[in-house]
């Protein structure tokens, strides 16, 4: 399995798109997001008093 | 993510380091099954709908006790020797969003009520396709769940009527259909629908990553990047051997989800027609449903598609394997190239059967190629429930290939 990084950068915002891209200093934006085993609510607040590293992957 | 998990499992271990997954898919039990293979012992949450939005995978974020980023490439040797190991300042609270601002967490009570907007259809989905994974397969509770897919496709058209150009609406609203496709509710053409919202988010938004990669894992091996779900047969092999159950996936990955790249379009030999003349006897009743679904939606002369073939039962029938099993018969458009003509299927060992059978097959359209309806037909025999009748019966079908 291969996975490929892919980065694009937008010249201008399209419509419906959401540009967010975390940035170094400033809060990660707050997300509320199923956990996959429980289907229970896991917020980034939840590790507030914790340094995350937090994963964007898939199994594919 | 496998590297990064080996490289810090122990500062995970002592307490230093809080790793926190996310993933972009549709089947978080393909993640389950992939984190128990590899050993994964941190939560995964799934953003199925890309609400964050992660334009690549796979990234790494290091986030602070604060909430703060602290890098967005970080490497091994940095988390070790710096990031665990500094007291980061407190920041300005002002700049802090909410985690409702961009998907609120819906109870079940919320679910059952949602106003209209994007914010709702995004809710909507998220905790009700959650709800829906928590569910039996097969019982009431997972039915009933499944009208939460209904809801948010009612959601998501709203929006879209208003904001007819809005790509994570397109796209969000083609998970939603793909969803219901594989429960309980599905309707007809959901599937096709999924693939048209998804083809329409990316026809705005073509630089996005993970609207690709969607159509990709259900489309031709030539524009493939690499086989999605081929993993699967080996992680299951490996955590049998260790003594433990593999996580039970509800979809079962298979055809174009597992298939390799191709860059080249190779067909094989040419089949017999088994029935030119249309002898058979045609299935009147409809004792027989076939549907079809091409990936991507819209094809340009010259290019390929993937098509995917459904044949169902329909309540009045079964399978009767105790004969010879399925056959499916495509014509070929002049100048086009498929795959194959003829397909076999397989059918299981048990006398009589109702499970959905499916074909797949790629079809490389001509240089002057125009919108068309290819034509073929399916030849089996099936059972009636009412009175034990057993046929053998052709149906013919048509798929459409839309040419743009």
């Amino acid at each position: 399995m291969k996975h490929f990084v892919l980065l694009s950068l937008l010249a201008s915002p399209l419509p419906g798109a959401d540009t967010y891209a975390p940035k170094v200093g400033q809060p990660h934006r707050e997300f509320v997001f199923p956990n996959i085993e429980t289907g229970k609510p896991v917020s980034l607040k939840d590790y507030r008093g914790k340094k995350v590293l937090l994963f964007h992957f898939a199994s594919w | 993510m496998p590297g990064w998990h080996k490289q810090v499992s122990d500062l995970v271990k002592n307490g230093d380091v809080q790793m926190v997954g996310i993933i972009q898919e549709q089947h978080p039990d393909r993640c389950r099954l992939f984190a128990q293979w590899q050993g994964f012992e941190w939560p995964i949450l799934n953003d199925a709908i890309n609400v964050l939005p992660t334009r690549a995978v796979p990234v790494v974020i290091a986030i602070d006790e604060h909430g703060v980023v602290q890098s967005t490439r970080p490497r091994p040797d940095w988390v070790r020797n710096e990031f665990i190991k500094t007291d980061y300042p407190k920041p300005d609270e002002t700049a802090r969003t909410t985690d409702s601002d961009y998907v609120p967490y819906f109870s079940a009570k919320q679910l059952k009520n949602p106003t209209e907007s994007l914010l709702s259809a995004r809710g909507t989905l998220i905790w009700g396709a959650a709800a829906y994974q928590q569910t039996k397969a097969g019982s009431p509770e997972q039915t009933k769940s499944a009208e939460y897919f209904n809801k948010a496709i009612a959601l998501y058209d709203g929006v879209i009527k208003e904001e007819p150009e809005n790509a994570m609406a397109h796209f969000g609203r083609g998970v939603a259909l793909r969803m219901r496709y594989e429960s309980p509710l599905r309707q007809n053409g959901d599937f096709q629908a999924a693939v048209n919202a998804w083809g329409k988010a990316l026809d705005i938004d073509p630089n996005h990553y993970i609207y690709r990669r969607r159509i990709q894992q259900y489309g031709p091996r030539l524009t493939k990047p690499y086989p999605f779900y081929d993993w699967v047969p080996k992680a299951r092999a490996d955590i049998k051997a260790r003594g433990d159950e593999p996580v039970q996936l509800a979809v079962e990955p298979g055809g174009a989800e597992i298939a390799s790249p191709d860059r080249s379009f190779k067909t094989a030999e040419a089949a017999t027609n088994p029935d030119p003349k249309a002898r058979i006897n045609t299935d009147k009743n409809g004792l027989v449903e076939i549907s079809s679904v091409t990936v991507p939606a819209r094809v340009k002369p010259g290019q390929t598609t993937r098509i995917h073939l459904t044949l169902r039962t329909s309540g009045k029938a079964h399978w009767n394997n105790e004969a010879e099993p399925v056959q499916v018969w495509i014509d070929q458009p002049d100048g086009w190239q498929l795959q194959k003509n003829l397909f076999t299927l397989d059918q299981p060992k048990k006398p009589e059967s109702t499970e959905a059978r499916k074909v797949e097959l790629e079809a490389k359209l001509s240089a002057n190629s125009e919108s068309t309806r290819i034509k073929g037909y399916a030849l089996f025999y099936v059972c009636e429930e009412a009175d034990g009748t057993c046929l053998y019966l052709r149906r013919d079908f048509e798929i459409p290939i839309v040419v743009q």
